[in-house]
């Protein structure tokens, strides 16, 4: 029985954006466009959603004199990224 | 990456485990990268400074030749806070607090031991004391973090900072220290850089 995919990270910059954040403990904003190759416009709209969502927790601190936005996974958007796999699976491997 | 606001209808589940496989291996490469930065920074300062002073031994001495390792956290000390100023895209992982916590402690030991050696007029400990405590703490950073260049070579160089407890000719002394640098800094640094094989 196919598991339904959630809309919130079936897609391709907002999931990309929480692949990173599972690996590791937070991310800068520099660190997510560099990685995910999106615009800074883009990227921040994708996490502003997630942020709503409560996928993802965003502290805005300053490093030196320069801003800094710094990202990291909620544990309900860990176990959101859970489920996701756990549903990715019964497409993959249905049986 | 492409613009995506709303839920693609091209993106098959096999897009979506190829989009989480490339980020989270170029995330762990980028993180790999910024890890060896210091490893390849203190060690090829290390072995450079070793390098001069076996060069001066050569050339017949001198009263300076002690002090010139204090070139290494002289030289060190400021590129890497520079270093660290000038990196622009952080990522923190979770055992980055551990290697940090294990280099708090190692660091202060090798920092502080010298000046307890010195002011104690146990001079000759010092180069022998400092190679074990470094090789004590790779080791350590190497189980913790369960990275196997970093065991093997801090394993490896516990043995060889043993050796240095035996009284051998300060040439083959320096000879151990430089095999030392390379097999806990130098070699862990650029096997972090090298590229990994991912999806």
């Amino acid at each position: 029985m196919f598991k339904p995919l959630d809309p919130l990270l079936h897609a391709e910059l907002r999931l990309a954006i929480m692949s990173i954040l599972m690996s590791v403990e937070n991310a800068d904003f520099v660190f997510l466009r560099e990685t995910t190759g999106a615009s800074a416009g883009n990227l921040s709209c994708q996490i502003d959603k997630l942020e709503k969502a409560g996928y993802l927790s965003v502290q805005k601190t300053f490093s030196g004199k320069r801003p800094r936005t710094i990202c990291s996974a909620t544990p309900q958007g860990r176990a959101a990224f859970a489920l996701y796999v756990e549903a990715l699976k019964s497409y993959t491997d249905p049986l | 990456m492409e613009a995506e606001t709303r839920i693609s209808p091209t993106m098959t589940q096999q897009k979506s485990l190829k989009i989480m496989a490339h980020m989270i291996a170029t995330t762990q490469q980028k993180l790999d990268r910024n890890d060896s930065k210091p490893l390849l920074l203190w060690g090829y300062l290390s072995l450079g400074v070793t390098l001069l002073v076996y060069l001066c031994l050569r050339s017949g001495g001198g009263f300076f030749i002690p002090w010139l390792w204090l070139a290494i956290p002289l030289i060190g000390i400021p590129t890497s806070i520079l270093l660290d100023r000038k990196q622009t895209a952080i990522a923190t992982a979770s055992s980055d607090r551990i290697t940090h916590q294990i280099w708090m402690l190692f660091g202060g030991i090798l920092g502080i031991l010298p000046l307890i050696l010195i002011v104690t007029g146990h001079n000759e400990w010092i180069l022998r004391l400092e190679m074990l405590f470094l090789s004590t703490g790779i080791a350590t950073n190497g189980l913790s973090c369960q990275f196997r260049p970093f065991t093997t070579g801090g394993l490896l160089s516990m043995i060889l900072s043993g050796t240095l407890f035996i009284s051998l000719p300060h040439e083959a002394e320096l000879g151990i220290m430089a095999l030392i640098f390379i097999l806990t800094l130098i070699i862990p640094g650029h096997l972090l850089r090298k590229p990994k094989n991912h999806v």
